[in-house]
């Protein structure tokens, strides 16, 4: 089967963990539980037929990606950046992962998650700022809630479709 | 004379002395005190208007006066009475019935006071009881003793279920003691082994002059090794490359190769940070990872019992070969799946070692 290593990051508190909760396991807690290093776990893809293998890395967060241990990125195939659309800093900071992480590998698929969604409204300045960064940085925006399942699979079925084909990593 | 009264007042006729049983006072020396003390209060309230000049008018007549040397024969017949009531040891013997209110506290405390020494220790026992109740470390001391006695003698009647209870907990700490004693023994063994001798009687030969018992050789030569799992893993990403299985019930070799890859990371990054060295072993129960370290790939080999002298040193020797012959297949792995049957010859072998493996 074929396998990809597939790194989440983003701040702290910003929902890492809960995506890959749901999207593995199909879960959601309330609680906060800070992760300390890193997690894996693997998840079946179905992509056009063929089984796709994911290998989630779900890394711990920090203030800002300066804390990000560069070790946890190697050999990834793709990556997630996660934001938190209720605090701005966290849709600012995708710019430092995004060059972080392409900085190895310019062409590396990445998708940014506009994370807990039903926190805030279709239309508060957020999501808009969380557009604008999509846009500029050219990485598909996908608004999620971890909380109620929204966006969650799409995330991930989207990224896999692209790491299918992309034969470089970072 | 004044001051006498005043004492017999304040004690001895506030109290009728009643005493039930033993022991037995005498009632007219209770009368007479009683009779006496009246008539002297009496006396003293209306003849004492300047106590100061009644105190010298007492020393005065003191000599004089007839009822004194009654008086203190009274006195000395109620201090025999008292000390025998102190010696009662049971309170219940005795009544008191209060015929006043005032100055009675000495006279009380003074009967009663084994009782009050009695209610002063319970309190102070009570006190230690509770502090001992709220502190943890003072409760654990005055209970394991006994709950050491009671744990006794539970193993001791019902052994059986004892040992059932305790079996998951003290078997796996034993096995685990005698793998480590085994393998410390084997270590002693090949260490002083190292040149060993193929020929028999030679061998026998080595051992005498080594010191080592043959039955230590041979139980050495016996002990179970066995390569569980072999996992080629990709450096850079922690993908699996390669999984042979001597049981074929492992579904997840994928997922255990990403692990162990991410275990390996955040042992790097959190404890060996600025270092070349990496984690090489991890080791649970009487099992072992052994992880080898090539430029493109790491092989990890899960093993149980004592590895063979010389075991890491062919992990190593097959590891270049692998990289020396598919170095750049190795390097460019991105996870699709690939044939492996040109690297069986490399890995299969270490699936199979034994001791007498070369
Ligand atoms: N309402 C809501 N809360 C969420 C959502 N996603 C995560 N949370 C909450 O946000 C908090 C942090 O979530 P985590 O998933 O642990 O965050 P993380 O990014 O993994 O954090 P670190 O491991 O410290 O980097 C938790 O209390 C979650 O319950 C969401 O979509 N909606
Ligand atoms: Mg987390």
């Amino acid at each position: 089967m074929v396998q990809r290593k597939v790194c989440l990051v983003g701040d702290f508190a910003v929902g890492k963990t809960s995506l890959f909760n749901r999207f593995v396991y199909n879960r959601f807690s309330e609680t906060y539980q800070s992760t300390i290093g890193v997690r894996v776990q693997r998840k079946i893809l179905k992509v056009r037929d063929h089984e796709l293998a994911l290998i989630l890395w779900d890394t711990e967060g920090g203030q800002d990606s300066t804390t990000l241990k560069e070790s946890y990125l190697k050999g990834a195939a793709g990556a997630v950046i996660v934001c938190d659309l209720t605090r701005t800093g966290t849709i600012l900071h995708c710019e430092e992962y995004i060059h972080l992480l392409r900085r190895e590998n310019p062409a590396l698929p990445l998708a940014i998650a506009g994370n807990k969604l039903d926190l805030v409204s279709p239309d508060h300045a957020h999501v808009t700022v969380a557009h604008q960064v999509a846009q500029l940085f050219q990485a598909p925006l996908t608004l999620s809630s971890a909380n109620l399942g929204v966006g969650v699979e799409q995330l991930f079925q989207s990224l896999g479709e692209r790491l299918v084909h992309a034969q470089t990593t970072i | 004379m004044l001051e006498l009264e005043q004492e017999i007042c304040n004690e001895y006729m506030i109290y009728d002395v009643v005493t039930a049983g033993v022991p037995q006072i005498d009632e007219n020396v209770i009368m007479a005190i009683q009779q006496h003390a009246h008539e002297s209060a009496m006396h003293q309230a209306t003849v004492d208007p300047h106590p100061a000049e009644a105190d010298t008018a007492t020393h005065r007549q003191h000599e004089s006066d007839p009822d004194l040397a009654l008086l203190q024969e009274l006195l000395l017949q109620a201090q025999q009475l008292l000390d025998t009531e102190q010696s009662i040891e049971t309170p219940q013997q005795l009544t008191i019935i209060k015929s006043d209110r005032r100055g009675r506290r000495p006279m009380r405390e003074f009967l009663l006071a084994p009782e009050y020494q009695r209610i002063d220790e319970l309190e102070a026992r009570i006190a230690d009881l509770q502090r001992q109740l709220h502190d943890r470390d003072a409760l654990i001391q005055m209970l394991s003793p006994a709950i050491s006695r009671a744990i006794a003698q539970q193993v001791q009647e019902a052994h059986d279920e004892m040992a059932e209870a305790l079996y998951p907990v003290i078997g796996r700490t034993i096995q685990r003691a005698v793998t480590e004693s085994m393998r410390d023994l084997a270590r002693r063994i090949d260490h002083m082994m190292r040149c060993s001798m193929r020929m028999f009687f030679l061998w026998r030969l080595v051992l005498w002059i080594r010191g080592i018992r043959p039955s230590d050789a041979a139980l050495r030569e016996a002990l179970p090794f066995q390569v569980n799992e072999l996992f080629l893993i990709h450096r850079e990403s922690g993908l699996l490359i390669q999984h042979l299985s001597a049981s074929a019930t492992l579904t997840d070799a994928d997922l255990i190769a990403s692990m162990l890859a991410a275990i390996r990371a955040y042992v790097q990054e959190s404890f060996l940070p600025h270092s070349d060295h990496s984690l090489d072993s991890i080791e649970y129960g009487d099992m072992q990872i052994l992880v080898e370290e090539g430029p493109a790939a790491l092989l990890a080999v899960v093993v149980q019992g004592v590895q063979p002298a010389g075991f890491r040193a062919i992990l190593r020797q097959q590891l270049t070969e692998l990289h020396a012959a598919y170095g750049a297949i190795l390097r460019s792995f991105q996870g699709d799946p690939i044939d492996g049957a040109w690297m069986l010859p490399l890995l299969q072998p270490l699936m199979e070692w034994h001791d007498g493996s070369a």
